[in-house]
């Protein structure tokens, strides 16, 4: 499981609190969706779920075990996230097999080959994300939903145990969403990868989540209570 | 002079017709070598007055160098081909840019496009000058903007950091409205925007073509273009694929021509979320279905 007990955040010492004794529980091998109105802090949750931001109180724990600060060294984070504009992902300089080679730890040429390889196995057996075709092009030289594509692969590619996915078709067409999400529906179901899918978009997260939950705001200027 | 069951319903011109557009870019890369790249090959459309046109299409597919190139507003190094007719007339780059703020107005993607250092009124009034009202006018010209599109006079002194979503969305229709265009071009004007503002924004287009202008809304998002179109244009990769009318979205997309334009219908998360079966296929099945790898 994927635990947040208590969590609040706010970006500025005396802003309003974003989140606010926030309860949330990613289990493995299932999709959890997160719905509400953009600007309501889903992406905050998401982001602190995730070790990007720290929370003010409360805690995050993956399997039991709190997670760490994602520090250089500590190997790559169990809870990966994707979010909706996968150019602002990536190095613009970078070709896209050195973006997907960013997953794999080692050297940069040992790293490009394990990106290759797992991107020629998994197009061959089973069409994977990414086309082999794309390995020696920029990101700007392939199509919005090519690249989200890749931005999924290489969240992937570092076997996490838990992924986030911030509105990661919201601005992709149709076709490229169902892509995306037949995906990470083998992860979670058949592979056992817990999938907190962030959305403002009801339909979709009926389609895609096993169970869904509303975001509730902070309550302003209350005191702290569960629920 | 007798009537032929032949005859053409509307024999008025087009406002606007695209025929066999191309877009090519001259790139260097590595040093002087010299490389073609044309990433619109073939599209056409055309636009009636009082008639709200989709064009739909990835991410990708050239849908947003269409609009530039009807606004004459392709970068320095795109060589457009094909033909873009304005009334029924020929046009070239000089034509299209007279008519483009004019007669054809842009109602772009995002906030990006106000100036972040202006507040809305100097912005509103600066476009209304631009339009060749005078001064004085274009104080109550500005006015007249922004409560047309249902936006309280004070939004006139905030600057576009101050503005939500959905206001700036409004402060950018008054703008692109403020020049009477005959033809306005909806870059992907929903994305973004929480429900409520996405059907407002929707709705206002529809009311831009029942005055009695065309609208080419330019989209991804094909739930919200049947909603308010009349007719869809679907493109891939730079081309035409088919021209259908709204009503042809409906079931199992029996009615589509094209298999793309099957496939982005049934992949829509309330027409059954299925996957085109050809290699973007990624294996699995939804939802009980057996797997495919």
């Amino acid at each position: 499981m994927l635990i947040g007990r208590g969590l609040s955040y706010r970006y500025s010492r005396r802003g309003p609190w974003v989140l606010r004794d926030h309860d949330v529980e990613v289990a493995a091998g299932r999709v959890l969706g997160l719905r509400g109105p953009s600007g309501c802090g889903k992406s905050t949750l998401a982001a602190v779920l995730a070790g990007l931001r720290s929370p003010a109180a409360g805690t995050v724990e993956v399997d039991g075990v709190p997670l760490g600060d994602g520090s250089p060294g500590s190997g790559p984070r169990p809870v990966q996230l994707v979010l909706q504009h996968p150019e602002r992902a990536m190095n613009p300089r970078w070709k896209i097999r050195d973006v997907l080679a960013e997953a794999f730890a080692g050297s940069r040429d040992a790293a490009r080959v394990a990106a290759t390889e797992r991107v020629e196995s998994e197009w061959d057996a089973h069409h994977g994300l990414v086309s082999p075709e794309w390995l020696d092009r920029f990101p700007h030289e392939i199509s919005g939903g090519e690249l989200q594509r890749v931005n999924l692969a290489r969240a992937l590619f570092t076997s996490p145990a838990y992924l986030v996915a911030d509105e990661i078709s919201s601005s992709l067409d149709a076709i490229t969403q169902t892509v995306l999400w037949h995906r990470l529906d083998h992860e979670a179901h058949e592979r056992g990868l817990g999938v907190l899918a962030v959305s403002h978009d009801g339909p979709l997260l009926a389609q895609v989540a096993d169970e869904v939950i509303e975001f509730q705001p902070a309550r302003p200027r209350q005191g702290a209570t569960h629920g | 002079m007798t009537t032929s069951p032949l005859r053409p319903v509307n024999p008025a011109p087009a406002l606007l017709a695209v025929e066999h557009l191309a877009v090519s870019f001259t790139q260097y890369e590595r040093g002087l070598r010299r490389r073609t790249v044309t990433p619109v090959t073939d599209i056409s459309l055309d636009v009636r007055a009082g008639e709200v046109v989709a064009l739909v299409g990835a991410s990708g597919a050239g849908k947003s160098l269409l609009g530039h190139a009807v606004l004459g507003m392709l970068p320095p190094n795109a060589t457009p081909a094909g033909s873009i007719r304005w009334r029924g007339e020929e046009t070239d780059v000089q034509a299209l840019r007279r008519l483009a703020g004019r007669e054809v107005a842009l109602l772009p993607q995002s906030l990006s496009h106000l100036d972040p250092t202006a507040s809305v009124g100097a912005q509103l009034r600066r476009a209304a000058r631009l339009t060749g009202a005078s001064r004085a006018g274009a104080r109550a010209v500005a006015r007249e903007a922004v409560v047309a599109q249902g936006l309280d006079e004070s939004v006139l002194k905030l600057y576009p950091h101050q503005l939500s979503g959905g206001m700036g969305r409004r402060v950018l229709t008054a703008i692109a409205l403020l020049g009477n265009p005959s033809l306005v071009i909806a870059d992907e004007p929903t994305p973004g925007l929480a429900p409520e503002s996405v059907t407002a924004v929707l709705r206002r287009l529809r009311s831009i073509a029942e005055g009695g202008a065309g609208v080419l809304l330019i989209t991804h998002e094909i739930t919200g273009a049947l909603a308010v179109a009349d007719r869809v244009v679907v493109v891939d990769r730079g081309r035409t694929l088919e021209e259908s009318p709204v009503e042809a979205f409906t079931a199992d997309g029996e009615r589509l021509a094209h298999p793309y334009s099957r496939a982005l219908w049934q992949a829509l998360p309330a027409n059954g979320f299925r996957m085109a079966d050809d290699h973007t296929r990624v294996g699995a099945g939804m939802r009980g279905e057996d797997l495919a790898c």
